[in-house]
């Protein structure tokens, strides 16, 4: 099986496992996914399928209502398939909805999480029949400290599949090699060009992807079809005059690795950056090679030398030269992380939603009618302090310090006529 | 430079002329553009997938005799040096009375 990759990840569907009734793709699930839940397939009145692989479950859930009442364990076929069964102890109605929590796919030999960025690029091409290998995307990644959550739901093209999750990872990949872009600070080794191996250099300067602030979504959920979490960070000085990009991340989970994505994004985003053209004599450059144009004398820009990503290269066999195009970020503003808020786990029977924004975490509290309606009234305390009735909105809110990662409070709040909820929130 | 085509039962390289080879066929091979992809981020790449045309010399219809359907099956192609220059799937073959164009996809 040589599958291009504009060609058709082959995820198997229900119909693999004899369900005619509807074709539904059976999902490849890698990393923590235990905060963000992610639906069931529904294979009879109890049972459900979590992942077309052996997976941990740690939770499962019935219209976002946690419970404890089902089993787990493995079904496998003559072909050596095996995937994840939840069972629950009722039969689940029709127009009722399963999700659960869990970790994805380990890796066969050492039994650690699938969750590098490039193990889990080489996963999916493994499965497309292809075998290239991502090296330096995996050293880079391991590195930083770059490790993602997600799912494969959906019958996409291998390179589609890969651009989420190479999106997420702030990297970019062809089938040649895969890195870290951007980066702040780009390490040795480079290329180095100079007039006697490169000429031709023309820099641009491009309103394209230009931004001062970045809303960062991510931890996204299957199941509630939405991201969770979100960040805001900040560009000083402001070239771009103030300018937003929203951007959803969702294969990442961890606050940590969203704002380390984020603030290689913002650079890249709200710095000086140009988008340079070359011809080389070093035939040999790919995109993701680093390269210094050294004392050029083509290069038309005061300041120091610059560090150029190759992002693209048009090769002509009988040529001795390669046409480059590449991007170089001459300055970079300061990044401050200036907002966070977090969509709190749907386990509590009444929906509370976060936002924090100028040292103020606001918390809008909602019944569990469908739609939801704010309640108003609640009486709340964050950390046993003085207590805040909600607004006509359903909002309270309570004076905090932001902190990445974010450290736990206790919100507890009692609603007219129902008992008081305590939960944990992380800020 | 010159071109392999994984057939079966075993590979079979394309040579050009002035290289002389059992298959001396090899006519010429287009631009290669090879650009990083990003995802959603627009102005870095997001585009088609990398592909290369490579034009055989079809004369008395040996090429295409040769090649028969090579759809899906790798094809490698070589500088001078034998370092490699581009490998890929076959995804499309175009046969006319005097040439074969074998366009390689990754």
């Amino acid at each position: 099986m040589n599958l291009l990759l504009s060609e058709n990840v082959p995820l198997r569907t229900t119909q693999d496992l004899g369900d005619f009734a509807e074709k539904t793709p059976l999902p490849q699930r890698f990393g923590d996914l235990t905060q963000t839940p992610f639906k069931l397939i529904r294979l009879s009145a109890a049972k459900f399928l979590a992942a077309d692989h052996p997976m941990e479950i740690t939770g499962a859930f019935i219209n976002k209502a946690a419970t404890l009442d089902y089993n787990i364990y493995t079904e496998s076929d003559e072909d050596g398939h095996t995937w994840q069964v939840v069972e629950f102890g009722t039969p689940i109605p029709e127009t009722d909805e399963a999700s659960a929590v869990g970790r994805g796919r380990r890796n066969p030999k050492t039994g650690a999480l699938i969750e590098n960025p490039a193990d889990i690029m080489e996963f999916v091409l493994k499965l497309c029949g292809r075998s290239e290998t991502f090296g330096r995307l995996r050293a880079e990644a391991a590195g930083a400290g770059v490790v993602l959550a997600g799912s494969i739901t959906e019958i996409k093209s291998i390179r589609v599949t890969l651009d989420d999750v190479a999106y997420s990872a702030g990297a970019i990949w062809t089938p040649l090699d895969a890195r870290l872009y951007p980066v702040i600070d780009p390490l040795p080794p480079f290329t180095v060009l100079t007039k006697m191996n490169t000429e031709n250099v023309v820099a641009d300067l491009d309103i394209t992807d230009t931004a001062d602030i970045l809303h960062l979504s991510y931890a996204y959920s299957d199941a509630l079809n939405k991201p969770l979490k979100f960040i805001e960070l900040t560009a000083s000085p402001q070239l771009y005059g103030g300018l937003v990009q929203e951007i959803i991340l969702p294969w990442i989970s961890s606050p940590r690795v969203a704002e380390a994505v984020g603030r290689r994004w913002l650079h890249r985003l709200a710095g000086d950056r140009r988008t340079v053209t070359l011809s080389s004599g070093e035939t040999s450059l790919r995109p993701g090679s680093w390269t210094e144009l050294r004392a050029h004398p083509e290069w038309g820009i005061p300041g120091t030398d610059p560090k150029i990503m190759v992002l693209a290269v048009d090769l002509n066999a009988d040529s001795s030269s390669v046409q480059i195009t590449g991007e170089a970020v001459l300055s970079t503003p300061l990044v401050k992380l200036t907002a966070h808020s977090v969509a709190l786990p749907p386990v509590l029977g009444s929906g509370v939603t976060l936002k924090v924004g100028a040292g103020i975490a606001t918390f809008t509290l909602e019944d569990d009618q469908q739609p939801p309606q704010p309640i108003k009234g609640a009486r709340a305390t964050l950390d046993g302090g003085p207590a805040v009735t909600s607004n006509a909105a359903g909002e309270v809110a309570f004076p905090v310090v932001v902190s990445n990662p974010p450290k736990a409070h206790v919100l507890r709040f009692v609603a007219p006529g129902k008992a008081p909820i305590q939960m944990e929130v992380l800020l | 430079m010159k071109l392999v085509v994984y057939l079966k039962p075993s590979p079979i390289t394309f040579t050009r002329p002035i290289d002389g080879g059992k298959y001396p066929l090899l006519d010429s091979v287009t631009t290669l553009r090879v650009a990083a992809r990003a995802g959603q981020q627009s102005g870095l790449g997001v585009g088609e997938s990398p592909s290369i045309n490579v034009v055989l010399n079809n004369i008395d219809k040996r090429a295409a005799t040769l090649l028969g359907n090579p759809l899906r099956l790798r094809a490698e192609l070589y500088n001078t040096d034998n370092s490699l220059f581009w490998a890929g799937f076959i995804s499309h073959l175009s046969n006319s009375s005097g040439a074969s164009t074998l366009t390689i996809e990754s």
